[in-house]
């Protein structure tokens, strides 16, 4: 009963996590183009948009960030709707936050170390998957424990 | 119940059940961790080529020799003419001016003692623009401003778009003959950011609203290309 709750929690920070990931790559997707919408705390917020590295193959990075947070809303709310695919989806899903995490990380070491930049709009998407990676890696670890032996001998023994 | 040796066969066949769902898990696991890094492998790949910078040049240090210098000051410090260019390391107009035209005027009028010319900023047009005179104002601290100056012109490379970022300006500084870790230490400090600030709100006061813009032995002239300057300095020379 306690794991059943706590991986409900889990699925629901996950699903959080990616409502506000849509939040801020939709807002960034949309400064991609209306860059007088920009609003910044720090100065480097425009060199990052208008750098080389802010589209990919002519994509708008925040855009493939938008769609991969829509897909884990979408994917998350399908492993409620359906414990049967539960396991699967959830190893999906774990896939795909880790692919972005990975791209993350990259993305941020441009900001630091090419474009001497910083976004806090792209830290704050970074620190959105990073946190749904961890989340996720936790579900899909305990989504797939295999069954305690301790159980199944009491049962063999009774 | 069971009898004893069905309870031991029984227990071998889950633990036998529990190591295959232990390997499943890590081989699941273990394939879609794969299959993630494939995936942003091919990201940061496809990414990685979306930087079309030109690799930098470095301008020529023959050009200023023998001719005297003085932090933003080239020429005979007691020319008869004293020119002014306010500019913005990412105006297009200054580049093609510092890499077309200031190359004639230095020859014909500051090498030979006619003009004294002084560069000052009216960086404007965003981030790139004020590292740059950043940069340049860091690279009057090691005492070699002018070969720093024409070769981040020379890298001239649109307007924020990563043309004239820390990185680049710390390898121009390198390729220019200048101390690239004192560079560094200069910029992330910020110990020339004030005179940025007030050249840029002096110019302000003067009026000055494009770049380049230039001052004539005090009086602003607008810029309407290198013959009419060069009418402007003529007539000015036979005036003194």
């Amino acid at each position: 009963m306690q794991r059943l709750q706590t991986t409900s929690r889990l699925t629901a920070i996950s699903l959080g996590l990616a409502l506000a990931g849509i939040a801020v790559s939709a807002y960034l997707t949309l400064v991609h183009y209306r860059d007088d919408l920009l609003v910044c705390a720090v100065s480097g917020c425009h060199t990052v948009q208008k750098s080389p590295y802010a589209e990919l193959a002519g994509i708008p990075v925040a855009a493939l960030g938008l769609g991969m947070f829509a897909l884990i809303v979408l994917l998350g709310a399908l492993r409620r709707a359906r414990p049967d695919l539960s396991d699967n989806l959830t190893l999906a899903i774990f896939a795909i936050v880790l692919a972005g995490s990975v791209f993350a990380i990259y993305l941020t070491w441009l900001e630091l170390f090419v474009i001497d930049a910083i976004c806090q709009w792209c830290v704050l998407t970074a620190l959105l998957i990073w946190a749904s990676t961890i989340v996720e890696g936790t579900l899909a670890w305990r989504a797939l424990k295999p069954p305690d032996l301790d159980d199944y001998e009491d049962e063999v023994a009774t | 119940m069971a009898s004893k040796n069905d309870k031991r066969k029984t227990r071998a066949q889950v633990r036998a059940e529990a190591e295959r769902a232990r390997k499943r898990r890590l081989a699941l696991i273990g394939g879609a961790v794969a299959l993630a890094l494939i995936v942003a492998g091919g990201l940061i790949w496809t990414n990685r080529d979306s930087s079309n910078l030109p690799s930098l040049q470095v301008a020529e240090a023959a050009a200023f020799e023998g001719i005297p210098t003085d932090g933003r000051v080239i020429g005979n410090p007691d020319a008869p003419l004293h020119l002014i260019e306010y500019g913005d390391y990412q105006c297009p107009a200054c580049a093609v001016f510092g890499t077309q035209v200031f190359p004639e005027l230095l020859s014909d009028y500051i090498a030979q003692g006619k003009v004294s010319f002084e560069f000052r900023d009216l960086a404007f047009l965003g981030d790139e623009s004020v590292t740059a005179a950043e940069a340049a104002a860091c690279a009057i601290e090691q005492g070699d401003f002018w070969l720093y100056h024409e070769t981040i012109y020379l890298n001239h490379y649109g307007e924020n778009l990563g043309g004239l970022s820390k990185s680049r300006l710390l390898e121009m500084a390198e390729l220019s003959g200048l101390d690239k870790d004192a560079m560094k230490s200069c910029l992330d400090s910020g110990a020339t950011s004030s005179q940025v600030q007030e050249m840029r709100q002096e110019a302000t006061q003067l009026g000055l609203n494009s770049t380049p813009s230039f001052v004539l032995n005090g009086e602003v002239i607008s810029w309407q290309g290198w013959d009419a300057l060069k009418q402007t300095l003529d007539a000015a020379l036979a005036d003194n």
